[in-house]
Formats: C-alpha cells, sequence, structure tokens
C-alpha cells in the first residue's frame, strides 16, 4: 500500500470515527429531546389544569353557584382541551340520578341532546366513589358501556366531587383522540387535576356553607342590634324631644334655643303630703305612677312636650320644639282633660271608699329658652320667667279648676268659656290677672 | 392617506359577540374610519356563520377574506383553545385587495390550484406586488385525510407571474381534523381555496422560521408512495428512524408522529447552513403494520435526500432572521406584518420551552401584527412556491 492510500485511508478512517461520534451525540440529544417534549407538552397541560383551578380560587365569594359551575366546566373544556365538559348533580338530592347541567360542548357534539339525559348511577359505583377512564379500551362493565353510549363520546373520564367524603356530584370530560398528536384522548392525569379540582370546590363549598352561617348570624346580631336601638332611642326620646335628639346625634351639642311664646302648664296635686303620709313608699309611686302615665298620653297625643315631673308637680309646655300657633289652645286642651281624668278617678274611688288625688292646673303663656346643660344624664329643660309665673298660676289655683293668665287669656278666649277672677297676689310676682278657664258651652 | 392597519381579537365563546367584539377592537384599534378590507380568522370551537354575523355588525360593507384557523397571533395576543377570533382591518390608498377563490379541493388539487392560477392570471394588473394563499387543509373523508398542498400550489404557479411574492397557509379547525370553513364577504364555505391578490404602490416581503438544523446524514428516501414513506436508505422507514433515534427502547414509535421532521436542503448540499434554504417534512402519522411514516404533504417521492431535523429552539434564532427581513425592507415603509404559524409549533404541541410567536410579536414591534396557527404553510423556498411544516412564514407589506 503506498503512503498516500495509506494516508487516505487514515483520513477516511478519521472521518468515521468523527461520523460515528456524531451520529451517537445527535442520537442521544434526539432522544433527550422527544422524551423532553413529550414530558414538556404533559406539563404544559398539567399548567393549564392548575389554570383551573387558580380561576376557581379566585371566585367571587359571592357568587352564585350556578354561576361558579357554569364557568367552570367551560373552564376545563377550553384549559383541558376537551370537546365536551359536564357538572352532574343529583337530580333530587339523595338520589342516583344525574342531570348534566353544566354541559359546555362545542363543535359537532350533540350538547342540546345530552343535556336532556338523566344518568343513572349504579349504587354500587357510587358507593365506591371510582373513576371511570375510557379510552381505545373496550368497557369493562355494563355501567362502562352505559357512560359512552349516554354521553356519546368514545374517550371520556367521569369521576366524583367529593365533598365532605359524600358525592356531591360528578365531573364529565370528553375528547376526540388527537388525530395528529399522539395522545390517546383522556389521560391518567386528567383524573388527577379533576380530583383536584374537586378538592377545591369542596373548599369552596365549605366556605360558602361557612359564609351562610356566617351570613345569619350577622343576621341575627343585625336584628338585635336594631332592635336595641330602637330601644336606645325610644328612651333617649323619652328624656328629649325628637329633633333635640337628632341634633344631638348629629352634632355631639345642642345649642340652647329661644322660643318667642310657647304655653306652659303645671299641675300639682292638692294634699300630697297628707295623702302621701298614710301611703308605704311604694304605693306612693305606684299612684304617682298611675295619674302620670295617663298625663303622659294626654301629652303626647296633643303633641305637648313633657319637661319634667318634680314629686307630685308635672311639667309640660306647647309650642317647642317644633313652634306651633295653637300652643295655648293644645295646652288648655289637654289641662281640661287631665282635670277630667283626675276628677273621674276622684269620683270612682270616692264611691269605693278608697283615697284619691284632687289637682291643680296653672297655665302661662310667654317666651321662654330652651336647651339641655350639663354632660351627663341630659335633662331637657326651659328657662324664663314665663315658667315661674305659670308656677304661680298653678300654685294659686284650686283643686279641679285651670288657672290661666291674661297671656293664655289672650289666646284662648275665643275657644273657650274663661271667668275673670281679679288681681291675685302670687309669690314674689305682685298682682297677677287669673282666669279660670272651661269648655264653652 | 398613509395606510391604516387595525387589529382585533376575541376570546370569547359566544360565536356573534366574538366577532363583533374584535371587529370593534381592531376599528378602534387602528383609528378606522374607511374599513377597504379585513381579514377575518376564527377558532375551530366557533361557529362561522355567526362569527361573521358579528363582524358584519361592525364592518358591514367591507370585503373580507378569512376562515377557520387553529389558533390566532396578534400583536398582543396568542391564543390556540379554540375559541379565538382574530379580525385586521386594512384603510389604505395606495394598497388594494381583491379576493378569488376555487371550489373542489377534496376532488382534485391540482385541478383546484389550476384554475385559481388562471383566474388570478386573468384579472391580475401589471401593479400586483404579493399573494396570500389560504386553503382548507382537511379533506372532510373517513378516515380523515388533508387536502394536498404540493399539487395545489405546484399547478398554481405556473399561472403567476414569475417570483410573486406569495405566502400561504391551510386552514385547520382543530387537531382531529373537524370540519373547517373558508370566509369570503359573506360567503361562508368548505374545500376551496382562495387567494389574496395584493396590488398598489407596495412591495411585500417574506421569510420563513423555523429554527430547525440537521442533525443527520443525508437520507434517500428509497420507497414512497403518495405522502407515506415505506423505505429510507432501502430499510423500513420507521426502524430507519428509530436507528437514528437510539432505538425501540428510547423513543416510542408513537412519538415519531408530529414530532420526526425531515428537512429538504434546496440550496448547496454542502454549503453553510441556511435556514430559509430548509423545507420541513412532518410525519402526520405512523403505519406500524407496513413499517411507515404518513407524511403532511406527498412530496417526498423515491430518490428525495433528506436530513433529519433537530428542532430544540432557541428563540434568539427569530430576531435575526427578522431583522434581515427588515433590512430587505429598507426604503419602504412597512405596515402590516403577517405570520402564519403550524399549529404543532403552538407550545401546548411542540413541547419546546418557549412560544416561538411571542418572540415574533418582540421583533416586529412597532410593525401590526396579525397572524393565524396552520395546517400547512406555504413560501418560496429556493425561489419554488413551497407547501412547508412545522415552520413559522412571516410576512411584511409595505408602502412605497
Amino acid at each position: 500500500m503506498s503512503s498516500l492510500e495509506e494516508k487516505l485511508e487514515q483520513a477516511q478512517k478519521e472521518i468515521n470515527y468523527y461520523k460515528n461520534r456524531l451520529k451517537d451525540l445527535t442520537t442521544t440529544c434526539m432522544s433527550l429531546e422527544y422524551r423532553n417534549s413529550d414530558l414538556s407538552k404533559d406539563v404544559i397541560q398539567m399548567a393549564e389544569g392548575l389554570k383551573v383551578i387558580a380561576e376557581l380560587q379566585n371566585v367571587d365569594a359571592n357568587s352564585e353557584l350556578d354561576v361558579l359551575f357554569d364557568n367552570l366546566a367551560e373552564s376545563i373544556n377550553v384549559r383541558l382541551k376537551m370537546d365536551v365538559a359536564s357538572i352532574l348533580l343529583p337530580e333530587v338530592q339523595g338520589t342516583l340520578n344525574f342531570r348534566l347541567k353544566y354541559l359546555k360542548g362545542f363543535g359537532t357534539y350533540n350538547t342540546e341532546g345530552v343535556r336532556e339525559k338523566i344518568i343513572e348511577v349504579p349504587s354500587a359505583f357510587f358507593e365506591s366513589k371510582n373513576s371511570v377512564i375510557l379510552n381505545q379500551d373496550e368497557p369493562h362493565d355494563e355501567f362502562e358501556k352505559y357512560l359512552r353510549d349516554q354521553l356519546e363520546i368514545h374517550h371520556l373520564i367521569f369521576s366524583p366531587i367529593i365533598h365532605n367524603r359524600e358525592i356531591l356530584g360528578y365531573f364529565f370530560a370528553g375528547r376526540r383522540p388527537q388525530l395528529l398528536q399522539k395522545g390517546k384522548g383522556v389521560l391518567p392525569y386528567h383524573l388527577n387535576i379533576l380530583d383536584a379540582i374537586g378538592g377545591v370546590i369542596s373548599t369552596v363549598q365549605n366556605q360558602l356553607e361557612r359564609q351562610a352561617v356566617l351570613e345569619r348570624l350577622v343576621e341575627e346580631r343585625t336584628k338585635e342590634l336594631k332592635e336595641e336601638k330602637e330601644i336606645s332611642e325610644n328612651l333617649l326620646l323619652n328624656i328629649l324631644p325628637y329633633e333635640t335628639t337628632q341634633e344631638l346625634k348629629a352634632k355631639g351639642t345642642v345649642k340652647a334655643k329661644d322660643y318667642n311664646l310657647v304655653t306652659v302648664l303645671f299641675t300639682d296635686f292638692k294634699n300630697f303630703t297628707q295623702f302621701s303620709a298614710g301611703l308605704s313608699s311604694k304605693d306612693l309611686v305606684e299612684q304617682i305612677d298611675f295619674y302620670y302615665r295617663e298625663i303622659d298620653q294626654i301629652t303626647s297625643r296633643l303633641g305637648i312636650e313633657k319637661i319634667k315631673t318634680i314629686g307630685d308637680s308635672y311639667m309640660c309646655v306647647a309650642g317647642l320644639p317644633v313652634e306651633r300657633e295653637d300652643h295655648a289652645v293644645i295646652a288648655v286642651r289637654a289641662a281640661l282633660e287631665i282635670r277630667d281624668f283626675v276628677d273621674q278617678v276622684k269620683q270612682e274611688r270616692q264611691k269605693e271608699g278608697r283615697p284619691y288625688f284632687e289637682i291643680r292646673i296653672g297655665l302661662n303663656s310667654g317666651p321662654v329658652v330652651a336647651g339641655i346643660v350639663g354632660i351627663k344624664k341630659f335633662a331637657y329643660d326651659i328657662w324664663g320667667d314665663t315658667v315661674n309665673v305659670a308656677s304661680r298660676m298653678e300654685s294659686s289655683g284650686e283643686a279641679g279648676k285651670i288657672n290661666i293668665s291674661e297671656s293664655t287669656f289672650q289666646l284662648v278666649q275665643e275657644e273657650f268659656s274663661c271667668h275673670y277672677r281679679g288681681e291675685i297676689p302670687a309669690k314674689n310676682a305682685g298682682n297677677i290677672r287669673m282666669y279660670f278657664v272651661e269648655p264653652k258651652g | 392617506m398613509k395606510t391604516k392597519v387595525g387589529i382585533g381579537h376575541s376570546n370569547q365563546t359566544d360565536s356573534y359577540l366574538a366577532g363583533k367584539e374584535a371587529a370593534s377592537k381592531a376599528k378602534a384599534n387602528g383609528q378606522i374610519d374607511r374599513a377597504d378590507f379585513a381579514l377575518i380568522f376564527c377558532g375551530g370551537k366557533h361557529n362561522p356563520k355567526q362569527f361573521l354575523q358579528g363582524v358584519n355588525e361592525i364592518l358591514p360593507d367591507c370585503e373580507k377574506a378569512g376562515g377557520t384557523s387553529f389558533g390566532i397571533i396578534t400583536d398582543s395576543f396568542i391564543g390556540y383553545d379554540g375559541f379565538e377570533v382574530g379580525v385586521t382591518i386594512f384603510s389604505s390608498d395606495k394598497i388594494k385587495f381583491e379576493v378569488v377563490k376555487q371550489g373542489g379541493l377534496n376532488l382534485n388539487e391540482a385541478k383546484a390550484g389550476e384554475e385559481l392560477g388562471k383566474k388570478i392570471q386573468a384579472i391580475a394588473g401589471d401593479d400586483l406586488k404579493g399573494l396570500m394563499v389560504f386553503y382548507d387543509s382537511s379533506k372532510q373523508q373517513s378516515p380523515p385525510m388533508l387536502n394536498f398542498a404540493t399539487p395545489l400550489f405546484a399547478s398554481m404557479e405556473p399561472y403567476l407571474p414569475a417570483g410573486l411574492p406569495c405566502v400561504g397557509g391551510g386552514f385547520l379547525a382543530d387537531m382531529m381534523l373537524s370540519e373547517c370553513y373558508q370566509i369570503v364577504n359573506n360567503e361562508v364555505m368548505t374545500q376551496h381555496v382562495i387567494a389574496i391578490m395584493i396590488s398598489g404602490d407596495c412591495v411585500m416581503e417574506s421569510t420563513i422560521l423555523h429554527g430547525c438544523h440537521p442533525c443527520s446524514d443525508y437520507l434517500t428516501i428509497t420507497k414512497s408512495e403518495g405522502p407515506v414513506i415505506f423505505e429510507i436508505d432501502g430499510s423500513p422507514a420507521i426502524a430507519k428512524v428509530q436507528e437514528l433515534l437510539g432505538g425501540a427502547d428510547q423513543v416510542d414509535v408513537k412519538d415519531f408522529a408530529m414530532n420526526v421532521t425531515f428537512g429538504v436542503n434546496r440550496g448547496d448540499k454542502f454549503g453553510e447552513f441556511k435556514e430559509s434554504d430548509f423545507a420541513n417534512r412532518l410525519a402526520l402519522a405512523v403505519d406500524e403494520e407496513h413499517q411507515a411514516l404518513i407524511m403532511f404533504e406527498p412530496d417526498l417521492t423515491a430518490g428525495t435526500e433528506v436530513q433529519l431535523m433537530r428542532r430544540n429552539l432557541e428563540p434568539d434564532y427569530v430576531q435575526g432572521e427578522i431583522q434581515n427581513l427588515k433590512r430587505k425592507m429598507e426604503g419602504s415603509s412597512p405596515v402590516f406584518s403577517f405570520y402564519i404559524n403550524c399549529g404543532g409549533r403552538a407550545r401546548p404541541f411542540s413541547g419546546v420551552d418557549f412560544e416561538d410567536a411571542e418572540q415574533v410579536q418582540h421583533a416586529v414591534a412597532g410593525i401590526p401584527l396579525s397572524g393565524f396557527y396552520s395546517g400547512v404553510e406555504v413560501a418560496r423556498v429556493g425561489g419554488v412556491l413551497q407547501p412547508l411544516d412545522w415552520t413559522g412564514v412571516l410576512c411584511f407589506l409595505a408602502e412605497k
């Protein structure tokens, strides 16, 4: 062999060596690439499944379960690249007949036809909590064959949604074999994905149930609070006029207000001290309460503002906090009703031989200042000479009579029958013109 | 007036609302007052008639062309769940669009191609600058089969002006070869091929993107029949590929479908690697009984030399190719980019670690982009119109 031939042979040997090395490397690289590609496809598909779960976790806590399941069925169809997906729920709770309520089928799948069907799950299968995956293989039992026929697709998955160890419903997903892919239709990891989705549904269901309990508790508590608020407001209204409570709530304080013309009414029980001497404190309070309750009814009904009671004296005023022109007339009307009530009780008790009260009532009309003083135990009160004169009118009156001042007389003389009593001295007020007033006719 | 292009998409499951939404967005995005032409595509799970009704609600008088697609690509959106729709509106004084169509694709692809070629030739003016051709990929028979692009384009090409820039794609509804549709104005059809003739004061350029590299010696197809390859280098095709991939224990034969890719080098056989010289051919299925590979196209006839291609793409290959394309367009003003990408290249189906359409979005930045995922892609390779598999075809349209 010549030297050239030897060199050529050696060169060819080297070429073959490197060619084989290259071929080995390529083979290794390509087989890895193919396996990597196959794994990547599965990973991507699983990642799509995780997206379905992520979407579920973003569900608005207030969303309806109907909307949730409808969106979920669509999401399974789209993300897992199925031809059809559905969530089956029992037709009647506790039965084994399941309706394909949330059915999402696209393309040529018989969506409307299948939607009408009821899937009857055998009790043994139901109890087992098993799943079915059907691909190219023949059905293993009658139920698998039944599923394939009823659901009208060859490759399918049918798996339970477990909630608190019970079957809430079933997932169904199906797709035709991917002609242009190796895929066999439905793959085992689809079952894992659906199981995971079922787990999230169970969690969502738990949340919804907890939320329902919480909502009920909140509703009950709100009702209690509302009732308590009403009680508080009523209590407040017992102490303060409505308008004043509103101002107090809005501003935290109430400004004293001038009223140009109101009518102040005082009552006092005659011989209260003598009366009370013969009663226990408890009985005495009961008696006063009996009379004051009725007087409260009368003043409330006529829109007169009760100011306070001091022992056996009851003080109220007409014409505030909401000003009204007929304050004097209303106040006299109230006085007459109070007087009549006390007289009526007197007559009844006289017959029964029981102790009774007689009442003096005095009224005066004029300007006052009204407001709240202090920061504790709020009390709405009125001040001014008008108040003092009204008190004098009461003390200068007679039991069973309504004694009014000149200023009140001027306001009510047309409405009532007034009897002039003359100028009568009043304590610290000099002589005051006074009138007894009675209903006309 | 400068050409305006508006692109919109939607992925609502209601076909009518999806069409309406995408068209509205396209109109708003492009600030279009006068719509001259629209490309419209809807996913395979949509009802195409309802989709068209939705589009017509917004674009009642505009000429339209499009059809069913496996997925949608826009500047800001990529989707292939079956519910995506995309609308691209053109408003231009300089660029004109004219659509011709031909049916009977399932009966005879060559005849359909020839008829379409004649129609194009009959109305083509001197200012014809480019052509987009879309066709129904699925033959709709049992078992399902593809309409072959090789005879379709081979018989069309003689009627086209020499070297006319041309891109195309086969419509695919889904990976099950479900019925897909073609749309021209208000007609929804099947088994049609449609051509959009682009004329005027404009220029069109395209490039192919696949990122694949040859990883084997040259292999010779020694026995084939139509799209079925029985033998390679005198050995049963499956056994030969298995040997190249390290044996049966390394890769499942079933994985060959949609994975095994052959490249046909249209350039210098031993020259420096040039991506645009390689036409990819993808295995559609395996016939284990006959140890054969069933390909997407029937053009790998006995005597054809191929190489096994590896396709573990690296994302940076896209940028370089698109920069080259932009350089070709220097002196003109690109107004639109269009990407026809193989459905198998979408990430869930390719197993590749990145979404190549995202790289395209980044690389064409500034030029309105739309496109669709297809069954087969078509571009000129070595000057000849060539159906391609597992490839992206990107084209730019520019005003002069």
